[in-house]
């Protein structure tokens, strides 16, 4: 089973004349651990872009656990996205007056189907998840995301993307904030979450250190017929 | 969505506060110009009710108005008893009630009239006068207080009262020779007559007529009764007679609405015994105005012809309700203007919180792509901000009433003793509830400004976001 299926690609921005991604075939398997390289500027970000369905491609070209991306409308791709895809970003991923708890559940907020598979209580499913991933200070997850760290806002992130057990984690840069020794263990705990949860992980970075942890390693401007 | 929303707010609390608190502002700013201008037409129209005609010496309607109901300034000239006999006895007449007025009792206008004043005063829609206690005067020496008058006082049936010269808060002299005793009081009216303190038409002269040498003023001579002319003098104050060369002084007297006089007297009189009127026995050389009620309303025309034509006195009638359409055409260019600059004010408020909502965007551009990261969509986004609108607003119109009946409770005896007018703490009228519909929509309409402006912003920021 394929959960993310990209046949024929092309998206250009408005105001360019070289297609950005012009890529003929990727698929990610169910469970699958991606890694994404690939310089500046390469068309990264776009690429999670359009796998999330924030920008608009032909139709046909991505689909994401069977769906066509681009034959969804409006409202319709949020409501997908937020049902099968957890996105982790750079910085600054947190509601900073929320709770790292109810950051955690935004997705079970908007989702019933993640609600509904984050179990009868999605409320327990978070602390759990936080747990594991090392957030277990009751006073911490619940206090405002403001108070914490940047390498535990990241982790809440993860929790997060995570809950409710969606088909794909999106991962743009997760790590570049963060130190080593940090970096480390959050990619560490970021993959055996995503195993745990069977969830395919497409983890963007231009850090190839952390390259070998993952099933795979693909680098973009390869991929990208369009720019080599 | 709508504990996101809160707390989003709450996050930005301070600015929130300002928000809600000029909104507030313009709610309580807005309402309270409409209370007070529908309670000081209330109040005025109620006051006006039950009499047909008031005549007194050729004058501005207005001012006649204002100084015989509502005690506020003084009427002209003076007219005299013979023409108040004279109307009497009109035969479209149905009764009249002689007014005499320019004292006060500490602040509180003082009204020389007839005890058929209680029986013929109406207001608040044809209400008669009641008395909450005690009877009508009887003897010179009684009074009859208001209920604003025995409030502020504390005085009761009994309680001995010296009255002082001039209308305003400053006595001028005060009349310890002339003490009256409360024989009653009104009930609780709602109109000016709760700050008026009654006494018979002798008793009022009384007040003057004693020792003319205790008045401390030159001029105060023999008032007679023909001396009522057309001419600038006020009131029956000092004798249109004085000598030529002080009648600068005496304008000048005039001009500071000062107005001594009434010093009347009765040897003067033509002809004391000439008539019998039941229950005057006392007649006053000069009154100040009469209330009439006519036996049919269409005599009014009538009326007014006879009186033009009367050739001792220059006398004009008017006609409370037609003269209450004057005042408010007078006071509608000051009310469009307080309510120009309340809408201007609720505008002010609008506007900032739109700029409030629109200053805060940017720094929450993360927010909403967090958001939309999540599943929510850009319209989700769009509501989000017009919610926002809709808890400053509401927060704004909850504080600002409360606010504003707040302050109605505070400054409410006072506009009552000064003017009045009772404003009170009811419900709110249709035309506030409108109002305040009207400031919430278009609070809702400019927010939309915003709100638009972010749904685009969400809508080709995605999930990141762009410089
Ligand atoms: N919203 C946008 N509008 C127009 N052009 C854009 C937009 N976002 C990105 N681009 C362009 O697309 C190209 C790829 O950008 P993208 O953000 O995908 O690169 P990236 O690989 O993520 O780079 P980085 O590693 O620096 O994050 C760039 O040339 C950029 O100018
Ligand atoms: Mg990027």
């Amino acid at each position: 089973m394929k959960t993310v299926e990209l046949k024929s690609l092309v998206y250009r921005w408005s105001d360019q004349s070289d297609p950005v991604l012009s890529i003929d075939n990727f698929n990610l398997d169910a469970g699958e651990c991606v890694f994404v390289k690939g310089p500046s500027g390469s068309g990264k970000t776009t690429l999670l872009s359009a796998i999330a369905g924030v920008i608009d491609v032909p139709q046909g070209s991505v689909r994401v656990a069977g769906s066509d991306i681009g034959a969804l409308v409006g409202g319709d791709r949020d409501r997908f996205r937020v049902d099968h895809l957890g996105i982790v970003f750079q910085v600054f991923n947190l509601l900073p007056w929320l709770s790292a708890l109810e950051n955690t559940l935004l997705p079970c907020r908007f989702s019933a189907r993640r609600r509904d598979k984050a179990g009868s209580d999605p409320k327990a499913a978070a602390t759990r998840l936080l747990r594991e991933l090392g957030l277990e200070d009751a006073g911490l997850i619940n206090r405002p995301a403001s108070a914490l760290s940047v390498g535990q806002q990241q982790r809440v992130a993860v929790a997060r993307a995570l809950i409710g057990a969606p088909e794909v984690v999106l991962a743009d840069e997760p790590t570049s904030a963060l130190d080593e020794e940090t970096k480390e263990t959050f990619v560490q705990l970021l993959l055996k979450e995503c195993r745990a949860s069977g969830a395919s992980l497409l983890f963007v970075s231009h850090d190839g250190s952390l390259e070998r942890r993952f099933d795979r390693s693909i680098e973009l401007p390869m991929l990208n017929k369009g720019n080599s | 969505m709508f504990d996101l929303c809160l707390k989003s707010l709450l996050n930005r609390r301070f600015v929130a506060m300002l928000t809600v608190l000029s909104i507030a502002l313009s709610v309580a700013l807005i309402v309270g110009v409409e209370r007070l201008r529908a309670e000081a037409r209330a109040g005025f129209a109620n006051s006006a009710s039950g009499i047909d005609l008031i005549i007194a010496a050729r004058g501005n309607d207005v001012q006649i108005l204002m100084a015989t109901i509502f005690g506020v300034g003084s009427t002209g000239a003076g007219i005299s008893w013979d023409s108040y006999e004279m109307i009497e006895e009109l035969p479209q007449i149905s009764w009249t009630v002689p007014i005499m007025m320019g004292d006060n009792h500490r602040g509180y206008p003082v009204i020389g009239t007839s005890e058929y004043y209680f029986e013929h005063f109406r207001h608040s829609g044809g209400q008669q006068l009641v008395f909450a206690e005690g009877v009508p005067f009887k003897s010179p020496e009684g009074a009859v207080i208001g209920a604003k008058v025995a409030q502020a006082f504390g005085y009761t049936t009994g309680t001995e009262i010296v009255n002082a010269h001039g209308s305003g808060e400053i006595a001028f002299d005060v009349h310890d020779e002339a003490p009256f005793t409360v024989t009653g009081v009104l009930g609780h009216t709602g109109t000016a007559v709760d700050r008026m303190v009654f006494v018979s038409l002798e008793g009022f002269d009384a007040l003057h007529k004693e020792p003319a040498s205790k008045v401390a003023d030159p001029f105060v001579m023999v008032d007679a009764p023909e001396a009522a002319e057309e001419h600038e003098d006020h009131d029956t104050a000092h004798s249109h007679k004085a000598d030529h060369a002080d009648s600068e002084f005496t304008d000048e007297h005039v001009k500071h609405g000062e107005s001594h006089g009434h010093d009347d007297d009765h040897a003067q009189h033509s002809d004391p015994d000439e008539h019998d009127h039941g229950g005057h026995d006392h007649e006053p050389a000069t009154i100040n105005a009469i209330f009439a009620g006519l036996e049919e309303k269409t005599a009014v025309l009538s009326i007014q012809r006879q009186l033009a034509d009367h050739r001792d006195e220059a006398l004009t009638a008017v006609l409370p309700n037609v003269a209450l359409l004057q005042l408010w055409s007078i006071t509608r260019t000051a009310e469009t203007a307080l309510r120009l600059m309340a809408g201007a004010v609720a505008m002010a408020g609008i506007i900032g919180m739109v700029v409030m909502l629109s200053a805060s965007l940017d720094n929450r551009r993360r927010e909403f792509a967090i958001l939309r990261s999540v599943g929510a969509t850009p319209a989700g986004v769009f509501s989000l901000i017009l919610l926002e609108a809709v808890l400053l607003l509401s927060a704004g119109i909850v504080l600002g009433v409360i606010a504003l009946s707040v302050l109605t409770l505070l400054i409410d005896p006072i506009l009552a003793a000064n003017f009045g007018l009772r404003i009170g703490v009811g419900l709110p009228s249709v035309r506030e509830v409108l109002l305040i519909a009207l400031v919430f929509c278009s609070g809702l309409l400019a927010s939309i400004i915003p709100a638009l402006r972010v749904y685009r912003m969400t809508l080709s920021d995605g999930l990141s976001v762009r410089l």
